[in-house]
Order: C-alpha cells, then sequence, then structure tokens
C-alpha cells in the first residue's frame, strides 16, 4: 500500500489525536523525561508509517501502538549507560506541584514491569485483560504486578514523604 | 490519599502541548519518504526466524556429521588397540556374518583407479603402485582397497610379476588350515622361481605398512603366546612358485611357513 505525504500527514495526525496522549505517558513513565518520551512519540509514528501492518479495528490498532511505544522506551533505556543520568536530567517529569512531582519520582524508581501495568490500569483505565493482551502476559500475572506495584508505590512514596 | 489516586491525578495532566505535537509530526514526516509503500507480507522463509532455525538446523547437522566422523575415527582407534591384543579364539559366528557382509560391501567400494581388486566371497586383495596385498580369509578383512599405503613394499617389486603370481598365491593361503590375513611384502624371481614373502598382520605389521587395522576384523590369528613370540622373532611366511611349461600359469612348489603360525 502506498501513502503520499498528504495521506501520511493524516495518518499520524489522526493517530496523534488519539493516542497521543497516551503513547507520550507510557513512554514517559519508562523513559522519566519528557523529551526522550517525545521522541519515543515520533519514533512510534515513524515505525506506524513505514511498517505498520493492516489492523482489523482501533482496538488492535492501539494496542500494537502502545506496544511499540513501549518497546522503544525500554530500548532506549537499557542503551543509556547510567540510568541516574536520566533521572538527573533537567526535563525530568515535573508538574510544577510538590506532590505530584514525588509521586511520579517514586513511580520512576519501580521495576518496568509494575510501572506499565499501573500506568495502563489507573492512569489510561485499561482493564487487567487488555493490559494482559498488551504485555503478553497472563491476567493473573497482570493482576499480580498490579497489586505488587501498588503497594511499593506506597511504601515508597510513604518513605519519601515522611 | 491513595497512592493510585495521586498517580492518576500526577500522570492525568502529563500531556503533550500543541508545540510537542507539531513537533513529532513534523519531525516523524521528515523522517519517512515522501511515498512509504508498506512492506507486503513476506512468506514465512523470508522471516529472520526462519532463518535463524534453518542455519541453527544446518550448524547442528554440521555438528552432528562432525561429531560422528570423529567417534569413528576414535572408535575406530580404540578398536585397533583392543583387537591387536584380544585372541581370535572369541571370533563369534553371529560377529563372523556380520564381517561378511561388510567385507561384500566393502568390496564394492573399492577405487577403480590403480587397483587389481578380486574377489571369490571371503578374500579380498587390492594391488597397485606402493601397496601391499592384503591375503587371507575375506571374513576377517575390511575394505583392504580403501587403505592407503604410504610405505612403497619392495624398490623390487615387479608388479606384473605380482599380478601373475597372485592367484596361486591367494590359493595357498587359502588352504592353509586357519588362514591369517596376510601383507604380501615382497615379490622377487631368481633362475625362474618366484619368491613371495608374506607376513601375517598383527599389530606391528599394521603399524610398519600403515595399514588401517579395520581391515583384519578381529586382528590376528596369533594367540597373544604366539604373538610375542612372533614379534620377536619376526616369522614370515614365503611361497616359492614356478612357472608351469604346460599351462604357462605359476604354481606353488613348496613355502617356508612361519612356524608359530603352523600349516
Amino acid at each position: 500500500m502506498n501513502l503520499s505525504r498528504q495521506q501520511q500527514e493524516e495518518h499520524i495526525r489522526r493517530i496523534m489525536e488519539l493516542y497521543g496522549d497516551l503513547l507520550y505517558r507510557m513512554s514517559l513513565s519508562v523513559v522519566g523525561n519528557s523529551s526522550d518520551a517525545e521522541d519515543m512519540v515520533q519514533d512510534t509514528l515513524v515505525t506506524y508509517l513505514t511498517e505498520a501492518p493492516e489492523f482489523p479495528d482501533e482496538a488492535h490498532e492501539k494496542q500494537w501502538l502502545v506496544k511499540v511505544v513501549r518497546n522503544n522506551s525500554l530500548m532506549l533505556v537499557r542503551k543509556q549507560k547510567n540510568r541516574e543520568r536520566i533521572l538527573s536530567e533537567q526535563s525530568r517529569v515535573s508538574t510544577g506541584k510538590d506532590a505530584d512531582y514525588g509521586i511520579l519520582d517514586v513511580l520512576q524508581t519501580l521495576p518496568d514491569k509494575y510501572r506499565a501495568v499501573l500506568v495502563l490500569f489507573y492512569v489510561e483505565e485499561y482493564s487487567a485483560e487488555e493490559i494482559a493482551k498488551v504485555l503478553k502476559k497472563s491476567v493473573s500475572a497482570v493482576k499480580m504486578r498490579l497489586k505488587r506495584g501498588r503497594e511499593m508505590l506506597a511504601e515508597r512514596y510513604k518513605e519519601r514523604n515522611q | 490519599m491513595k497512592v493510585e489516586d495521586l498517580l492518576k491525578e500526577a500522570m492525568g495532566e502529563q500531556k503533550l502541548s500543541e508545540d510537542a505535537r507539531e513537533r513529532i509530526v513534523s519531525g516523524a514526516l521528515k523522517r519517512v519518504p515522501e511515498t512509504v509503500s508498506k512492506p507486503e507480507k513476506q512468506p514465512f522463509y523470508c522471516s529472520p526466524l526462519f532463518r535463524r532455525v534453518s542455519v541453527g538446523l544446518c550448524a547442528c547437522i554440521v555438528l552432528f556429521i562432525g561429531l560422528y566422523y570423529i567417534s569413528v575415527i576414535r572408535f575406530g582407534e580404540t578398536k585397533n588397540a583392543d583387537t591387536s591384543a584380544a585372541p581370535m579364539e572369541s571370533d563369534a559366528v553371529g560377529e563372523r556374518e556380520k564381517d561378511e557382509s561388510k567385507s561384500a560391501a566393502n568390496a564394492q567400494t573399492l577405487s577403480p583407479v590403480g587397483e587389481s581388486a578380486y574377489s571369490k566371497d571371503t578374500v579380498y586383495y587390492k594391488i597397485s603402485s606402493d601397496q601391499v596385498m592384503i591375503l587371507g580369509n575375506g571374513k576377517t578383512i575390511k575394505a583392504p582397497g580403501t587403505t592407503e599405503y604410504a610405505e612403497p613394499t619392495t624398490e623390487s617389486q615387479d608388479f606384473d610379476l605380482l599380478n601373475v603370481v597372485l592367484e596361486p598365491v591367494r590359493k595357498y593361503v587359502e588352504d592353509l588350515k586357519e588362514p591369517a590375513p596376510y601383507v604380501l611384502i615382497e615379490v622377487s624371481e631368481e633362475n625362474g622361481v618366484v619368491k613371495a614373502v608374506l607376513e601375517p598382520v598383527t599389530s606391528d605389521v599394521l603399524n610398519e605398512y600403515k595399514l588401517d587395522s579395520d581391515l583384519v576384523q578381529g586382528g590376528t590369528y596369533l594367540s597373544p603366546e604366539l604373538k610375542e613370540k612372533k614379534e620377536e622373532d619376526g616369522g614370515t611366511l614365503t611361497v616359492y612358485l614356478e612357472k608351469d611349461p604346460e599351462t604357462g600359469s605359476y604354481r606353488v612348489v613348496s613355502a617356508i611357513s612361519d612356524p608359530y603360525i603352523g600349516k
């Protein structure tokens, strides 16, 4: 299937309209800074234009995009020699509110597998079944990660704010 | 407030600004060619997974073949050591039948170049330059023709002569009560009498002529005691042949047998 420049633009504008924030937040939860997260969204769009298969419906398309942005973000993080450098960058996640900054900061300290399920479940309001499909895990594994991730997040947040 | 609510609130506020969206879209458009043709679905054999699996399988097959040949070589060496030490009395009927079939199969694999192969169900031998001859009970001989002999027999060896005396010598060896595998090490003619010197196959002979011990299934016929004496004394079997004036062919007129082999 050949896409003209106009069609390409239409496609990615539609993607950005529908899933832009979702992809950004997913990436942000992994890479921990906004500039890298934006780059990962852009990489995902490029992948979409060059490699995306035909999707039977929007749900499949969304699922594919979430997978790609997460994989791209994980690869970026793995490439970083020192993860602490990412956390200490000036463009670190911040909303300007101390409390909000705190919870996202704590979120960055969790292992990737917990971060992904927490963001998808509590922020993007995915069901456990949907998360299981995206992450290719069993529903029970997703629920277990949710439980542990939540406990870990609460524990660390509490420690930080004591 | 629960942490999950805090998380939802904080993450919910993380949104792309309009500038960021434009930046992302324009950046993505710059990075792809103006006309993108989405790749068509490739057949399964073009997939990287198939390539990896194929390469893996090929590597396994090569490894298996390599290991097989190594094990054959190693097993052969071990068997040589075993057979040179083991007496022939242990030759079982089943083993002999097995050897027969192997011998027959090996006889068919003789190289046609530079060889003179003869088969009479039980005896195989080969003659060509720089090669010795194996005579004896074919049931105990395997594929002489496939062995490379690095050592020449004797400088005086006349291969034409050898060819004509070969058959009577072979028959003579076959007629021995207990024919052992022999190596024909020398053929010479003096005053019309042809002398053929044969040596029974022992581990020493195999080593000397660089023969493959697989030639002689079960090793020497000599018992360990006789073998020891033979290796000390170096006994041989010497066959004398004369030309029959009537038929023109050679016949055995006398033989000096190795005392440790018996006749």
